[in-house]
This record gives C-alpha cells, structure tokens and sequence, in this order.
C-alpha cells in the first residue's frame, strides 16, 4: 500500500459493469427499463417531472393498528372535498401557533412501516421509528431506531444548506405567502419534479404542513390550497387514535394505483401521519407525539458534527 | 416520439442505468434506487434536447436532484456511502484477506474525509468522471472541484498512512467505525 496511492488503489477497485450486475441485475434492469417505457407510453408530458414516489419508498411506517382502523374500503373514496377541507382551513387557521423560543425545541416521535407487496417486498419492508428535536432554525436533532432489529443508530445533527419547503425553518415559512390564492401561485412556481404540477403542489403544501413549523395563517392557506387540486379527496377516519380527515391524492393516469394521503386532526389541523400505497408497496408514518420542549438530550445535543458545513465540521480530524 | 427519440432513450438506458443506480446506491436506501433510475431516466425521456452528448454528468446532476427532492431531512446518508462502496468493491487481489484489510483500509481512510471529499473521491475513482464532470455533479466550479479533489486525496493518503503505522503491530485490520452525519443535499 504504501509505494501505491491510495486514490489509485481506489480507482483500482472501482466495480466495473459487470460487477455492477451482482445489484443491479439483469432483472432489476428490465424492471426499471419498463416502469420508464410505461411513461413513455402513457405520459406524453409536461415538460418537467419530479419524483415523489420515494417519500413513500425512503420513508416508512405504519403501525399496523392504523391499517387496521382505516380499513381498505375507507382509503380512497371521496367526498365533499372542497366543503370538507374548506371547514379544516378554518379550524387550522384558528389553532394556537407552534412558537420556538430560543431554546425550545419541536419534539416529534413517529413510526415508519412500509411493506412491500410484490415478489421483491423483502426489498422494501422496513420497521423504524424516530424521534427528533427541531430548533426555530431548522436545525435537527435526531435518532433513527430499527425496530426490526431493536438497534439504535447513534444521534445526528442535520442542518439543511437552505430552507426549503421540505426543510423548512421557522422563517423561511413565514416568508411564504398566507392566503390560499397567493400560496397557490407560489407553490405552482416553486415546486417541480413531480408526475404532474398538481401532485408538486400537493406535495409542497404537505411538506410544510408535515414540518409542524407552520403558522396557523400559513397551514390554512396550505390546506386552502389542497383543496383547489382536482386529485384530490377527503374522508373522515380514525388515524392512531385521532379523528382526522385523510387528505388523499391520486392520480390515476399518471401514476396508476398510487394514493398518497395525509392524515389532518379534525379539531386542530395538526398533521399525525401519512400513507401511500403503490402497486409495490404500502408506506405508514405514524407520529405518535409531538410538542414544544426546552432541551435535547445531553448525549443528542453536544459534540456533534454539522453536516451543513462539513468542512469546517471535521477539521482537525483524520 | 420520432422512433429515433425512443431508440436513442433506450440505448441511453441500457449504456447508462447501471452507473447511475450505482451512484444512487451511495446516497439512498437500496429499495430506493430502482426510483431514483427510472425518474431519472424520465427525465431523460422528457427532455431529449437537454442529454448532451456524452450523458453521464447530466444524468448523475439529475439523479442528485432528485435525490435533494426525495430527501427528508433525516436520511441516514452517511451510512449508505459505506455500504455501498464496501459492496461494491471490485476484489483485484489474489489473496482474499489481503483484499479485504485493503478495503477496510480505504474504508477507514474514506470516513476520515468530509463528506464533499468523499464525494469528490467517489465521482471521479468510482463514477469515473473527469474533474470538469464532477464539478457539474458537485455544483461547484472545476477549479473548486480540482481543489477539493487534491485536498481530498491528501487526505485520503494521511488517512492511510496513519492506519499503517499502528496497523503494524495489530494482528488484524480493525473494522470501520462510520461517523453518522447526514448529507446535506
């Protein structure tokens, strides 16, 4: 080792397209090549597309006493979507707002199952939880448990580079726009990747709801703004043990046997989970709590490393 | 689609797939990549005018993108650079022992970089990029790219070099321990 490089021994032993075949086989290839051909077919397309599938795939979590309390024959049926989701907008907007002090933290512990459904499922079950502490400043504190195995993954500390809908922090969001119809151009215009500009929005106005760092002005308008989408509907239902109303989007044409669904408490607006189901597999986040809390856990909150600047981070080190 | 769009798309794919699942495999669960390569490969198919003629920086730019979309704020990124790189290692040694202290010796030496080194090394050794196509890849200027490339190596060599001091009088290599730090993109 020591007369050769050690990035030359790394190039060395980079896999070469064969060896790439032990994972990505034959198969697996085919599988793929034909999810795109589908889309090719069916999709001839706006010009732009965005994943959303994976929040499903990369997520997780169903307590399977969710499953059990939604029942297969309440998930996607509609109703009166835009009365529905018009009276939440009303009730999320009279909630009391979430407020980070310095030195408050939002507390949030929530499950994550998915199943997979089809020869591969083995791919794609997963048992894990979380609990996580979120400052004013979007700062993460954070704990992944593999339920399966029972192994705690050591704490990490995450800072996302900018604020996004997906990685909100407090002021970020009060930037945004509070009305229904501004809210609405301004995630029309600022999301993209997804199947279609419908399910971006959808997805937008779910992220921020979903961070808990929403003002209630700002939740109201998020929910005003689903309910404008034509994709989607509503039901009333029991959600680990709350009385919510699933916020559910398909979009048969585009994404066949996908449903993707929030779950929103009927008395306050606060969001307690998500499911999506796909012809693979089906995906539950359960949040079993969350609230405001004034310190981390010593062994989270010190000596962690900030991957927001890495560089800076590990200096020293190595 | 004219029929030479669709036969350029799937001689695209089939040249393609399998390094951009490979990158996808350093920065999402394996259960995700199939998503990741075929999102990538739509966008592909949706804006033939944008794949250049040599593909591979663009579609590893869009498969970061869509990576950064999928993302919450709490993968777990920085394990997933380990398992793949250590699954993915192409064993050249005719001894398999000394294959492996080799590869958990680089192993080691890569989790003493920084994650942005760690990429910088991953895109060139293992996507094979030139330092001009990673940089596009890493959103940042060639120049940037070289920079951090060359402290990347440098550290990766130090790194090396301070396990095969102490390695000496060990009897076996010791097993990496991974720092856990997301990414952040």
């Amino acid at each position: 080792m020591n007369a050769t490089d050690a990035y030359d021994v790394l190039v060395a032993h980079r896999p070469t397209d064969e060896d790439l075949t032990g994972a990505w086989t034959a198969e697996r290839s085919a599988s793929v090549a034909d999810s795109v051909l589908a889309v090719r077919h069916s999709a001839p397309a706006r010009p732009w597309v965005r994943t959303r599938r994976a929040v499903v795939l990369a997520a997780v979590a169903a307590a399977a006493a969710v499953a059990l309390e939604l029942g297969p024959g309440l998930l996607p049926d509609a109703a009166p979507r835009a009365s529905a989701l018009e009276q939440l907008a009303e009730t999320a907007g009279d909630r009391a707002p979430v407020t980070l002090p310095a030195g408050s933290y939002l507390h949030t512990v929530a499950r994550e199952e998915q199943v997979g459904l089809q020869r591969d499922r083995a791919a794609f079950d997963m048992d894990t939880g979380f609990e996580s502490w979120t400052d004013a400043a979007g700062t993460v504190w954070r704990i992944d448990i593999d339920r399966r195995s029972g192994t705690t993954a050591p704490m990490a500390r995450f800072t996302a580079p900018t604020p996004s809908l997906s990685t909100p922090d407090v002021a970020f969001l009060a930037g945004l726009p509070t009305t229904t119809e501004a809210l609405a151009a301004y995630l029309a215009g600022h999301t993209e990747g997804s199947s279609s500009a419908d399910e971006a929005v959808f997805t937008g106005a779910t992220d921020m709801l979903r961070s808990g760092l929403a003002s209630p002005a700002l939740a109201r308008a998020a929910i005003g703004a689903l309910a404008r989408l034509p994709e989607v509907r509503t039901t009333r239902v029991q959600f680990a043990g709350h009385d919510c109303v699933q916020v559910s989007f398909a979009d048969e044409q585009r994404r066949a046997g996908v449903v993707t669904a929030v779950y929103l408490d009927a008395a306050t607006g606060q969001p307690w989970g998500e499911t999506t189901t796909s012809p693979q597999l089906r995906f539950t986040r359960t949040v079993t709590d969350q609230g405001v809390v004034t310190k981390v856990p010593a062994p989270v909150g010190t000596a962690l490393p900030d991957a927001s600047e890495p560089d800076e981070a590990v200096s020293g080190r190595g | 689609m004219p029929p030479d769009h669709t036969d350029r798309h799937t001689d695209l794919f089939r040249r393609h797939a399998a390094r951009v699942y490979a990158y996808a495999r350093r920065h999402v669960e394996d259960a995700q990549c199939d998503d990741v390569v075929s999102e990538t490969f739509i966008v592909a198919w949706r804006r033939p005018e944008q794949v250049p003629d040599d593909p591979l920086p663009w579609l590893l730019v869009v498969a970061r993108n869509i990576i950064a979309n999928q993302r919450r704020t709490s993968r777990r990124a920085d394990q997933l650079w380990f398992a793949a790189v250590r699954e993915g290692w192409a064993m050249t040694s005719p001894a398999a022992d000394a294959g492996l202290a080799e590869r958990e010796l680089i192993l080691t030496a890569l989790g003493a970089c920084t994650r942005t080194e760690r990429e910088a090394l991953l895109l060139t050794a293992w996507d094979g990029l030139t330092p001009q196509q990673a940089a596009v890849v890493a959103d940042c200027s060639p120049r940037a790219f070289t920079v951090r490339l060359h402290r990347a190596r440098g550290r990766l060599r130090s790194a090396v070099d301070a396990q095969e001091e102490p390695r000496a009088t060990r009897a076996q290599p010791q097993p990496v321990a991974t720092r856990i730090i997301e990414e952040s993109s």
